[in-house]
């Protein structure tokens, strides 16, 4: 269809504006985190990096970013081994099986986190260990394994097999072949997988929400009491550093697919010369 | 029946920031006539086929199709017939739905489109296949039903863009025929877009020759054939030599040139229009214009050279000589050649001046 | 075949860890949540009775289908001409629209849910912007109500639509409705007859995807949404955690379960959701 004179422009127009409503609402955090006064007024008055400093020193804010670092970082590691290792396996399935495959490893992005959250909570006050770093660990790996697996298996699918097998015809056993020929080569796939594991981590609250006691308390949880019981500046400067961690997360996925893309470019290259 | 419309282009132009994509093109049409816009890649013709089309918008100029001025009106005020180069046949509809679409939204009673489209069906060869999925159909078949459909409303003008660039050689050639059957029966006229020039050469009535957005030449096969107006299109439409001369004295329209690399050789060739004053020249030869002087025969032009290549065509054979020009490549009819042109022989080549034509050198 | 049975053994082993961890960490406690469910002493069916019975109950189910079903809606009319624009945008454009829609994607939930209350509250910069302008005399009443909670659900909710319909429509020939077009038919046509039906498949699996996961989203309605009128995730939440009724939660998240996986194996059948997400068979 054409979009020509008038009709274009109105087009455009309305584009423009749902764009914006996409994207204004993550970008307005950004302006009212260095306003001066304690209370949040818009347009914001004045320039202060007051609300970071608070963020930095108010040990509730210090403490929750420190425990979602160290939670999204092992739950990180683990959901990419272990969903690496799945992606290989579904790799080698077909028909019935990789469907009934499929459906399990993506359960975890399927079924609500509410129900999730709920259903391990009972689980866990049962035992007892409601509020331990434990239980948002595995939960947290639990929740991303469906993230890994897509990426790296877009991967691994887009791999070129006959490389490890020259490998193999030049010697290499299965398990040499598959740490020095199929890992690198799949690295930015298994890279991006973990960064999207780290955030999910990151992100989650609602499991956060009901399984984080007073010692665990994550950084999505206090930013929903602060946002619940009191709405502080302090609020917009967490969002504002949150807003910058994504922005470098996109750009470092973004770069790794590029990456991925010369890497597969340059046999062509080569036989060109 | 009704009969084609005549199509008037003048000044049509077109840019893409700073990219002119067709400049200030004119080009008319009588009705019934089978035009071809023959070019590369980039050389314009899509882009004019489509400001005719309406599908794009031109920036300056007129085209009037039948007495009516268009340029203006949406595609769908147009009312001409196009087929795409994709087909762009609806997936979603059968064979039958997609060439009924047109009459559905002329309001045609439900009867009529029933008969019109068999018709139209039985004429390109699909009688049988009205209820089937376009995804059930081969390349050919689907090309037929993008004509169909672009045919069905009757429409006075039928614009072709690369319509059997997607098929195998076999098919076109039947297709080609069919196309041309189809055409003179219906007596629509028709644009047609291509870049292949033997497919251009086949159909057309007239060929206009399209470069950077201009018509480089226009007219009928044969003569685009025989008096190319510039080296480029002797070289775009069929084979040629090219030599590089510098003009030796004139004798009317024809002129003594003396070779760039071999200044002992000297022939005679015919001066192109615009090569009236120029002192650098190339001198272009169709390789069926050279022939073999084994038994005999000596025309205006000759020289000696040894066989380098020889390739069996089919009906004729194309042999590449090494001289002192450099490769000149000569096409016999596998049944005039007398001489034994093995590779390594010694061969005589001759020609006559009025097949050498002289360009001005660019 | 001993290789065929040792080539099995190794993919179980890739597989392995993934599903005791699944197992043990999703699967028991969902279905021992799905068993507590059955299991009041008054009979196996007695809490999914008391669902229905409860005006309470049925009238959160209603306004939870309701909520899902305006999102879905507002997702789509949003939705499909940036899905539209990103198909036929040129490099630069495209790029922008694309940062428009992964990043707030990408960013924390919650940054997103604070940015819609600084737009939405009584001193948040839509009522600035009206006050001030002379539009309204009042701050109007955009947020910690139903309309606060569909603005910012159908955000969030709108990569969900846009990426399937934009993955059918830049598969689609540009020229079918060029097409159309040359054959008679005026744009509205066009787009009603040819160009729409044609985006059906990606359309529907984006509707599927929104409404689905509306059905049991949890933290937009709860902060966005007030404390007026509560969804099903948040009546589940208040029997875990306020009037410890386990018993009715189990039976709520049996209830929100089996409706999210029965969409989902709708769309898994008909619309081939595994591709959406990446994962060809």
């Amino acid at each position: 269809m054409m979009h020509s004179g008038l009709a274009g422009r109105l087009f455009g127009a309305v584009v423009v504006a749902i764009c914006a409503y996409l994207i204004l609402p993550t970008l307005v955090v950004v302006p009212v985190s260095f306003t001066e006064t304690s209370f949040i007024v818009f347009p914001p008055k004045g320039f202060s990096l007051r609300w970071y400093a608070e963020f930095l020193s108010d040990p509730a804010w210090r403490n929750a970013t420190l425990t979602s670092i160290l939670v999204a970082t092992v739950s990180a590691i683990c959901a990419t081994s272990v969903g690496t290792l799945a992606a290989f396996g579904l790799n080698r399935l077909s028909g019935v099986l990789a469907r009934a495959a499929i459906w399990l490893l993506l359960l975890p992005m399927l079924v609500p986190s509410i129900i999730l959250a709920v259903g391990f909570y009972g689980v866990l006050a049962r035992f007892g260990i409601v509020g331990t770093k434990f239980g948002l660990i595995v939960t947290h790996t639990v929740l991303a394994i469906p993230f890994v697996v897509i990426t790296v298996s877009a991967t691994i699918q887009k791999l070129d097999w006959r490389i490890v097998d020259a490998a193999r015809s030049l010697g290499a056993g299965p398990v040499t072949a598959f740490w020095k020929i199929t890992v690198p080569a799949i690295l930015p796939g298994i890279l991006a997988g973990a960064t999207f594991a780290f955030l999910t981590s990151f992100d989650e609250i609602v499991v956060a929400f009901f399984v984080s006691g007073v010692n665990s308390v994550t950084l999505p949880v206090q930013m929903w009491n602060g946002i619940r019981f009191e709405i502080s500046p302090a609020v917009a400067a967490a969002s504002s550093i949150l807003l910058a961690l994504s922005l470098v997360v996109v750009f470092f996925v973004s770069v790794m697919r590029r990456r991925e893309e010369t890497n597969a470019r340059r046999p062509a290259e080569i036989g060109h010369l | 029946m009704k009969l084609g419309a005549s199509i008037e282009i003048q000044g049509l132009k077109k840019t893409y920031g700073p990219l002119t994509v067709v400049d200030r093109i004119s080009l008319s049409v009588a009705p019934g006539e089978f035009i071809s816009l023959l070019g590369s890649s980039g050389s314009g013709k899509t882009t004019t086929l489509m400001m005719v089309a309406g599908l794009t918008m031109p920036d300056a100029g007129e085209i009037v199709i039948g007495g009516r001025e268009i340029s203006r009106l949406p595609p769908e005020k147009r009312a001409l017939g196009v087929v795409f180069q994709s087909y762009a046949l609806f997936p979603h509809y059968t064979v039958f739905n997609n060439v009924a679409f047109p009459l559905r939204l002329r309001k045609v009673a439900e009867a009529d489109i029933k008969r019109q489209v068999q018709e139209v069906l039985d004429k390109v060869g699909l009688s049988a296949l009205g209820g089937r999925k376009i995804g059930q159909l081969s390349g050919g078949q689907q090309q037929r039903v993008a004509l169909a459909r672009a045919i069905v409303f009757s429409p006075p003008v039928l614009l072709m863009d690369e319509p059997l660039g997607a098929l195998d050689r076999k098919l076109r050639d039947q297709l080609q025929t069919e196309i041309k059957r189809i055409q003179r029966d219906l007596g629509v006229t028709v644009i047609y877009v291509t870049h292949d020039q033997e497919e251009a050469l086949a159909l057309s009535d007239r060929i206009a020759v399209m470069k950077d957005g201009r018509i480089d030449q226009i007219g009928t096969p044969d003569e685009i054939y025989e008096k190319p107006g510039s080296p480029f299109i002797a070289g775009f439409l069929g084979e040629s030599n090219f030599i590089d001369v510098t003009r030796g004295r004139n004798a009317g329209d024809d002129a003594q040139v003396v070779c760039v690399a071999d200044l002992a050789r000297s022939f005679v060739g015919r001066l192109a229009n615009d090569a009236a004053r120029a002192t650098d020249l190339v001198a272009v030869i169709r390789p069926e214009a050279i022939e073999i002087a084994g038994d005999g025969t000596r025309l205006d032009n000759q020289i000696e050279g040894v066989v380098e290549q020889r390739d069996f065509m089919g009906a004729t054979i194309r042999i590449a000589v090494r001289c002192s020009l450099g490769k000149l490549v000569v096409r016999v009819s596998r049944l005039h050649l007398a001489t034994n042109c093995a590779i390594g022989r010694p061969v005589s080549l001759t020609w006559r001046s009025r097949d050498m034509l002289l360009f001005p050198r660019t | 075949m001993p290789y065929s049975r040792h080539q099995g053994l190794v993919t179980f082993a890739f597989l392995a860890p993934a599903i005791i961890l699944l197992v043990a960490v999703l699967i028991w406690p969902v279905l021992d949540l799905v068993g507590r469910s059955f299991q009041d002493p008054g009979g196996p069916f007695v809490l999914y009775a008391r669902l229905l019975e409860v005006p309470i109950y049925l009238r959160v189910l209603a306004r939870t289908l309701l909520f899902s079903v305006a999102t879905s809606l507002v997702c789509l009319v949003l939705g499909y001409p940036v899905a539209y624009a990103l198909a036929r945008a040129r490099p630069l454009a495209r790029a922008i629209i694309l940062v428009c829609i992964l990043l707030p994607f990408w960013t924390n939930l919650l940054v997103r849910t604070y940015g819609w209350i600084l737009i939405l509250n009584p001193q948040g910069i839509v009522n600035t912007v009206l006050l001030q302008l002379g539009i309204i005399s009042a701050p109007l009443d955009i947020v910690y109500n139903f309309l606060g909670a569909l603005i910012g659900m159908s955000q969030i909710m709108l990569p969900y639509l846009i990426l399937p319909v934009y993955s059918v429509m830049v598969k689609l020939d540009p020229q079918l409705a060029n097409a159309a077009r040359t054959l008679g038919a005026g744009p509205v046509r066009t787009f009603v007859s040819i160009y729409f039906p044609l985006t059906l498949p990606g359309v529907m699996a984006g509707l599927l995807l929104v409404f689905t996961i509306s059905l049991g989203f949890f933290v937009i309605p709860a902060i966005l949404g007030g404390s007026g009128g509560l969804l099903l995730a948040q009546l589940i939440e208040f029997n875990v955690n306020t009037s410890l009724n386990w018993g009715m939660a189990s039976a709520l998240s049996t209830t929100l379960l089996a409706a999210t996986l029965l969409l989902y194996m709708i769309g898994d059948r008909w619309l081939n959701l595994g591709a959406i997400w990446g994962l060809r068979r």
